[in-house]
């Protein structure tokens, strides 16, 4: 805590006023009455140094959660607007349970994988941190991201009520291919149930294929432990797939012959159409993309230069590029992507904008490596129809009113 | 997409490109520790939809009943309906409905399912506490509230797995990109006509002299004529044939692959009276020669025969379709589109851009092709043809030119059109539309040339043979 509090005091009352300003009560723009910008210099001694940094107390930013009848069943969105650069900081992940946090200590937790392998083994997490590890970043984004996109467009639904469950991690962990290998896979085997030590013991079925290909055993986010929320001590990191699959607080891979319609990939995590069938093992996340700066909720300070900024992300590898719309979708133009580009990774785009005042329509469009193309969302429910639940990836459109505010809208 | 069985000694530029193989080489000897049955049956049963992993053990509905109402109806409902917690019972036939009802009983595929999710995460604030015969009660009465079990069935490990869920044949695999979002782009931003492509029509080549004066068929003579296809595929009935009959109707209904109508009267769309252009003198001096030719020395010699009997090439640079095989795969690199026509293994590898031809005096018998991107169109030029077409719906000289134009318009579809160009042969050039479409599941099969090409020789036997006969007097009706 600063030790002088009149500075804050007075960072305060300045807050207040830009905001009082923001807001357009003011009629004529007031200049404050003190040269603002030179009380802060510190001429008392700050803050002495620290073991568990915290951030600045004038960081207000948070998860939001969202509305459920239990807390442990629930989920919490992160708050895309006030984020900068691709990395979600840890606090901020987005949350999703199903039963609720566990509490690990990690000298008592254990792996086991077993099933159609020649070696049933199981590992301590010391015995895993011996292991050949990689370091990678990756998005998790919850395949119900997006919901509120089947519904046509509530103006005051701003981008973290709309986008915040992706999150984007630097992971470190064991590439689960190295445990395969080590277990010794049978050749039945095509699948693996990856079970989470949750109350729940939440399970999902993930194919071998994947399992051999990129998915990590991982124990380390954004330099540290994994959060308790993302599954301290150990989780699944399957890049590009729907969050939910990615098991957290991972204690059992058990290799079978076939996918084991566990709850999750059954009653939940499947894509009702409207013919009434539904698409099952609905794995990958597609092309999307989002403005986050202005977004809802923004009001602009009178017409001239922003800069306009925003994430993308493909879970069908990286993100090509991105483009932008002022007038609603009637034209794109590119935005500029931030290097480097990985795959399966929030990419951050920018693109300099000079607003006259007028009532515009920003958007934003996203195209993947493998050539998809962001749809709007009537695209999008002309062929999945409304009661698909997951995978919306509609393109998102922030009407600026000519007042400087931001409102959500369908483009 | 990488594999970590890749080997790892790649250089570094390309490691970025795999994400997971610089890891890989390690191996995890030693490291763990073997798992014991104990530990092993610690971890809990993972029950699969054929009944693997459901433990010893059995219930009945009216066992669950009271274990259910005192442990799951506060949340779920006296009746697995009222909720406030996820519905368990109902809904049925309510999926393509205004407002779907997804429950155990309208929704769920596999009745294990519901044993293996009560098992592990059931009462919701006491996951785990049920016994093993409390879980199978409780999963009886749950089905029970669905109708699918009786009141005193037992439901236990070897039931469980059989009950029939209404809705178990409602999932599909993952269709997309279901969505006409592509930019049908390649990863180094060339449109991207890749896939496997077929150009099947029952529509002729050229429009029936009855049409004339037509250039496209009404919606019900599409349907009719569609229909009429589909119902002859499916027609035929071959029980009770001769052997020698069976035989000969080798290339039975099921093996033709005729595609539908393209609406239109005739693939060629210009002239306007889709028809082949008029020929020149010369054209109809080349043409008579060849038909005599093919009367009067049919089986001289390998040579007479066409090149698609001799097992070389059907010559579909462009093709007009026929009774099978009529597809195109179409892979591509940068700088580079190849165009596989699997009959008969006829590969084309188009340069890309303005690389020059090969000297004029190469003749090839599927001519020198080279393409070029205009906008989102494909267009490839072939040129340095061979001259002496024996198969196809048309005839050409050495002077022909193709100029093939491919535009993809939606994920299973491509705008293709050729014109063809023979000044020696035809008064006029012409164009021709063909259908490109890649139907779901869609695939080519190989195609084998008579399986290993012993045909030829016994059709010019045979032919030496009738000579001698007709010779000799003796009558012999022989055909190839
Ligand atoms: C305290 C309230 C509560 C109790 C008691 C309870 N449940 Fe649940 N049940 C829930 C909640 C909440 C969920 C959804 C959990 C989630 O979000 O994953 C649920 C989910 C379910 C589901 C999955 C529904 C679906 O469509 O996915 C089934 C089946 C189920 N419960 C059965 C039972 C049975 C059987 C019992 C009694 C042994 C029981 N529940 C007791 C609250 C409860």
């Amino acid at each position: 805590m600063p030790s002088d509090g009149s500075s804050n005091r007075l960072a305060n009352s300045r807050r207040q006023f830009l905001r009082a300003a923001t807001l357009g009560s003011a009629a004529t723009v007031l200049r404050p009455t003190r040269l603002v910008g030179q009380q802060n210099l510190g001429r008392s001694l700050g803050d002495g140094v620290g073991g568990y940094g915290g951030r600045s107390h004038f960081e207000e930013t948070v998860r939001r959660l969202r509305a459920s009848r239990y807390p442990q069943a629930a989920g919490s969105l992160t708050p895309l607007q006030d984020l900068y650069g691709t990395i979600t900081p840890s606090a901020l992940h987005f949350e999703r349970h199903h039963a609720g946090i566990p509490d690990i200590d990690p000298s008592e937790h254990r792996l086991l994988i077993d099933g159609l392998v020649d070696r049933p083994l199981v590992f301590t997490m010391d015995e895993l941190r011996r292991l050949p590890a990689v370091t990678r970043v990756y998005f998790i984004e919850c395949s119900g991201n997006g919901r509120v996109k089947w519904a046509p467009a509530e103006p005051d639904t701003d981008v973290q009520a709309a986008f915040g469950m992706t999150s984007c991690s630097e992971w470190t962990g064991v590439p689960l291919s190295v445990l395969l290998s080590a277990v010794g896979i049978r050749n039945k085997a095509q699948w693996i149930v990856a079970e989470g030590a949750d109350a729940c013991r939440m399970t999902r079925s993930v194919p071998l294929v994947k399992a051999q290909d990129d998915i990590l055993v991982a124990y380390g986010q954004n330099g540290e432990a994994l959060r308790p929320a993302q599954g301290y001590p150990l989780r699944l990191v399957i890049p590009g797939w729907e969050g939910n699959i990615s098991i957290k607080w991972l204690r059992r891979l058990h290799v079978v012959d076939q996918p084991y319609l566990t709850r999750e990939e059954t009653a939940k995590y499947t894509d009702l159409m409207p013919d009434g069938k539904s698409r099952q093992f609905t794995f990958a996340m597609d092309a999307k993309s989002v403005i986050t700066r202005p977004s809802g909720g923004d009001r602009l300070d009178g017409s001239g230069f922003y800069q306009v900024s925003g994430l993308a992300w493909s879970g069908r590898g990286r993100v090509r590029g991105v483009e932008i719309s002022t007038d609603g979708g009637e034209s794109w133009v590119g935005a500029q992507l931030q290097q480097p580009v990985l795959p399966f990774a929030h990419t951050r785009f920018r693109y300099d904008w000079s607003w006259d005042g007028s009532e515009k329509i920003l958007a934003s469009r996203c195209i993947d490596e493998a050539g998809e193309v962001q749809p709007t969302r009537s695209a999008l429910i002309a062929v999945r129809g409304t009661h698909s639940s997951y995978h919306n990836n509609a393109i998102q459109g922030w009407r600026v009113r000519s007042t400087g505010r931001v409102e959500n809208v369908d483009v | 997409m990488c594999r970590s069985a890749l080997p790892v000694i790649i250089v570094a530029g390309i490691l970025e490109l795999c994400p997971i193989v610089d890891a890989a080489s390690g191996q995890a000897e030693g490291v763990g520790q073997p798992a014991t049955t104990a530990e092993v049956e610690a971890w809990g049963s993972i029950v699969g939809p054929d009944g693997t992993g459901l433990p010893p053990g059995g219930s009945t509905a009216t066992e669950g009943r009271l274990l259910y109402d005192r442990q799951c109806a506060a949340c779920h409902g006296l009746t697995g309906q009222e909720g406030p917690d996820p519905r368990l019972a109902g809904g049925v036939g309510s999926l393509g409905g205004e407002e779907p009802s997804k429950t155990v009983g309208s929704y769920w595929p596999a009745a294990t399912t519901l044993w293996d999710y009560v098992n592990r995460a059931m009462p919701f604030n006491r996951p785990g506490s049920l016994a093993v015969d409390d879980v199978y009660a409780v999963v009886a009465y749950v089905l029970y509230l669905n109708g699918l079990v009786g009141e005193n069935q037992l439901i236990d490990g070897d039931t469980l797995p059989q009950i029939e869920m209404p809705n178990r044949d409602g999932f599909v695999p993952d269709p997309r990109p279901d969505l006409a979002n592509t930019s049908f782009q390649t990863a180094w931003g060339d449109p991207n006509l890749q896939g496997v492509w077929s150009y099947a029509t029952i529509t002729p080549l050229q429009r029936p002299v009855h049409l004339e004066g037509r250039t496209f068929l009404s919606d019900e003579e599409v349907a009719a004529q569609n229909r009429d296809s589909a119902i002859r595929a499916t027609s035929e009935r071959r029980n009770g044939l001769t052997p020698e009959r069976d035989l000969s109707l080798a290339y039975n209904q099921v093996w033709w692959d005729r595609g539908d109508s393209t609406g239109r009267t005739s693939l060629i769309v210009d002239p306007s009276d889709g028809r082949l252009p008029g020929l020149t003198p010369e054209g109809r001096r080349r043409q008579e020669a060849q038909e005599v030719a093919r009367r009067e020395h049919p089986y001289d010699s390998w040579e007479d025969r066409p090149l698609q009997e001799r097992c070389m090439t059907y010559q579909r640079v462009p093709p007009v379709p026929s009774g099978y095989s009529n597809t195109y795969q179409i892979l591509q690199v940068p700088g580079f589109v190849v165009i596989l026509n699997e009959m008969i293994h006829d590969v084309r590898i188009v340069p890309l851009g303005d690389r020059p031809k090969v000297s004029e005096r190469v003749r090839q018998w599927n001519g020198d092709s080279r393409g070029r991107w205009e906008g989102k169109t494909l267009v490839v030029e072939t040129s340095h043809y061979r001259g002496q077409t024996t198969w196809r719906g048309f005839p050409g000289s050495s002077n022909l030119k193709a100029v093939e134009r491919f535009t993809r318009v939606d994920p299973g579809r491509i705008h293709y059109r050729y014109t063809i160009y023979d000044e020696t042969i035809y008064t006029r050039p012409f164009t021709v539309e063909l259908p490109l479409v890649s139907p779901p599941e869609y695939v080519v099969y190989e195609y084998a040339c008579h399986e290993g090409n012993y045909s030829i020789a016994n059709v010019l036997a045979g032919a030496r043979v009738q000579e001698r006969s007709v010779r000799s007097g003796v009558s012999a009706d022989l055909k190839d």
